[in-house]
């Protein structure tokens, strides 16, 4: 009984438990990553090359960088397990608490930035399928070829300037709401998400009117590169015998749809999981424009004042954030298509 | 309504002059011209022809199926009681009401990330009322009928996890299931083993039989012919060099091709005779 639950549900299982293994190497990569930055971070942070050898060291083991390197990667690791990232010595701010606040404000834009792009790029796909010669399809096959080539930062200054500027549409983009406006008490930590449950209307069309502008850049920027993935394993879905036997045996048309889109997706899913890690990187620049407070920001004021301790916890998250993604990833497709799963061995493709 | 004996046309097809090109990049590719065939309701034919002859054009042609790409011409194309020549082109085609298809590999025509049972099942409800429940229960059956032992494992198997033989069986269920009018099977067995392939055309002849489903059968083993239809079709280079009865065609081919189609074809209906001819220069 049990040996033939695992049977059937080990696939998921093993990749579930893949990810501490993962998480754990990233760490170390991380590790290794900060201290390759040059000059010696104790002076940077000091300020000056005046230290008594005593407040040297009194630095170095705040940041951890006491001792052999062995005995620094033990000590990492261990503050990493017990989550305990350090204070910032630049501010004085807990890192973590930093980036407890900061994490799912940027999340949140990306998620609805990402859901947004998957949402549009289905609508446009599905009827470019159906529709290949109109033209609103031409100008999706158009839109998807032209994948990557305008940057987030240039999309970001044309919309302020056409969009606040010119036209007034947006608000001015100097935060996430106005200024003078309270927070909504903090429920579930993502912004707008507090706002909509705290029914505090006047914040909410406040947020709308901040927000939206930033959204639209980011959709616009990383639509594309779904798109382009989508439409070309959408006509690949369509031309099968599959798609030709499923018509042929009279099922009714949703049914011919979700099959072809079924056997297209896999290869979309794993494009917004790059997807997801293209929009943390845009909030980067997105959040500067905007002056949304946020992990971007964050990792900007860190790299500027070279505070070793936050650039080292932002690190950590994002590679925490992306490697869960890629988990969501790889179960979104295994249950998609099951030929994905370990041990599966299909005829012609083992 | 499929099925329903009574209300059938006379003949399930009517085409004559049927042309079918494709465009190429270096213009316009002429697969079939002059092909005209009337089958009447509940008859076996079989279109024979070696590749490139156009037999698969003009099979996917009155079922409906080819590409956007592709021009399908003719002043009469009649299925069942579908006017061909008025039928818009899709991007995605409509089914032609009444028109099954089975093809030549079940592991590329059944759709890969479903069950069987899933597959078997929305081929069961088509456009029709039946319950989920129900569908599952005639499911199972018709798995028996194509002559699957175990239908309960294999409703919930996917096709690469079943053996080619089970996967031709099933695809023949899901294509039979919804009665159709008409049978149209591109090379059914031609990727199969020898007694395989017997064994499977059996059924398809039997099953039609019951179902009074008329079947026109794309084959390039002209020996298959003498056991499994009426009629044959004889086609080379897009034409149709020889049509008539299949005792009669077999016994006495009118055309060159068609007499050094059959001393050549290594065929299940001759698999005494061990000495094979090579075609030369037929046209």
């Amino acid at each position: 009984m049990i040996a033939r639950l695992w049977r059937s549900q080990r696939w998921w299982i093993q990749r579930v438990a893949l990810l501490p293994v993962h998480l754990f190497l990233f760490a170390i990569a991380v590790f290794f990553l900060v201290r390759l930055i040059p000059g010696d971070p104790v002076l940077i942070i000091a300020g000056s090359d005046d230290l008594t050898a005593d407040q040297y060291e009194r630095i170095e083991v705040l940041l951890g960088l006491s001792g052999s390197l062995w005995h620094q990667l033990m000590v990492f690791l261990g503050r990493v397990v017990t989550l305990d990232l350090g204070r910032s010595l630049i501010d004085g701010q807990d890192v973590q608490e930093q980036i407890a606040w900061r994490l799912p404000a940027t999340i949140e834009i990306a998620l609805i930035a990402m859901v947004i792009a998957i949402a549009v790029t289905l609508l446009l796909c599905i009827f470019a399928m159906l529709h290949p010669h109109n033209p609103v399809a031409r100008f999706a096959a158009f839109y998807a070829r032209s994948a990557g080539a305008i940057p987030d930062f240039v999309l970001g200054v044309a919309g302020i300037l056409v969009f606040y500027t010119v036209l007034g549409w947006a608000a001015a983009p100097t935060g996430r709401y106005d200024a003078g406006l309270r927070p909504a008490p903090r429920t579930t930590g993502f912004p707008f998400l507090d706002a909509l449950l705290s029914s505090d209307t006047v914040l909410l069309s406040s947020m709308l009117a901040h927000l939206w502008l930033p959204v639209l850049v980011l959709v616009v920027g990383s639509a594309p590169t779904i798109m382009k993935v989508l439409q070309r394993s959408i006509e690949h879905a369509v031309d099968d015998e599959a798609t030709l036997f499923r018509i042929a045996s009279g099922v009714p048309r949703h049914v011919v749809i979700v099959s072809v889109l079924r056997r297209a997706s896999p290869t979309m899913v794993t494009m917004c999981g790059q997807l997801f890690g293209f929009l943390l990187g845009g909030a980067v620049i997105i959040e500067q424009l905007f002056a949304i407070p946020g992990m971007g920001q964050y990792a900007v004021q860190a790299v500027g004042r070279a505070d070793f301790l936050a650039l080292q916890a932002f690190l950590l998250t994002v590679a925490a954030c992306v490697l869960v993604v890629f988990l969501i990833v790889d179960l979104v497709n295994m249950t998609l298509d099951p030929r994905r799963r370990p041990g599966v061995m299909v005829e012609g493709n083992a | 309504m499929p099925g329903d004996v009574g209300l059938r046309a006379a003949n399930a097809v009517e085409v004559a002059d049927l042309r079918v090109r494709y465009r190429t990049p270096d213009g316009w590719f002429t697969a079939v011209s002059d092909f005209s065939l009337t089958v009447s309701s509940g008859q076996r034919v079989a279109i024979v022809g070696e590749s490139g002859s156009g037999k698969s054009s003009v099979c996917m042609a009155l079922a409906g199926l080819l590409p956007l790409g592709a021009a399908v011409e003719a002043t009469t194309a009649r299925i069942i009681e579908t006017d061909l020549t008025a039928r818009p082109t899709r991007a995605i085609p409509y089914q032609v009401p009444g028109v099954s298809v089975v093809f030549q590999n079940a592991m590329n025509a059944l759709d890969p990330v479903w069950t069987v049972g899933s597959q078997l099942g929305t081929a069961i409800r088509g456009r029709g009322a039946t319950s989920r429940a129900r569908a599952r229960v005639l499911a199972g059956e018709w798995l028996e009928r194509v002559g699957i032992r175990d239908p309960a494992r294999v409703l919930r198997a996917r096709p690469y996890e079943l053996s080619g033989g089970m996967r031709q069986r099933v695809m023949i269920a899901i294509a039979l299931c919804s009665q159709p009018e008409l049978l149209i099977a591109d090379e059914p067995t031609s990727a199969l083993d020898v007694t395989l392939s017997v064994d499977l055309l059996e059924l398809i002849t039997s099953l039609t039989a019951d179902l009074g489903t008329t079947l026109l059968m794309i084959t390039h083993d002209i020996g298959l012919c003498r056991a499994y239809s009426d009629r044959v079709v004889v086609m080379h280079r897009g034409r149709v060099v020889e049509q008539g009865d299949t005792e009669q065609v077999l016994a006495a081919p009118s055309a060159d091709y068609t007499a050094a189609l059959l001393a050549c074809a290594p065929s299940l209906g001759q698999l005494n005779d061990h000495r094979l001819t090579t075609m030369v220069g037929v046209s």
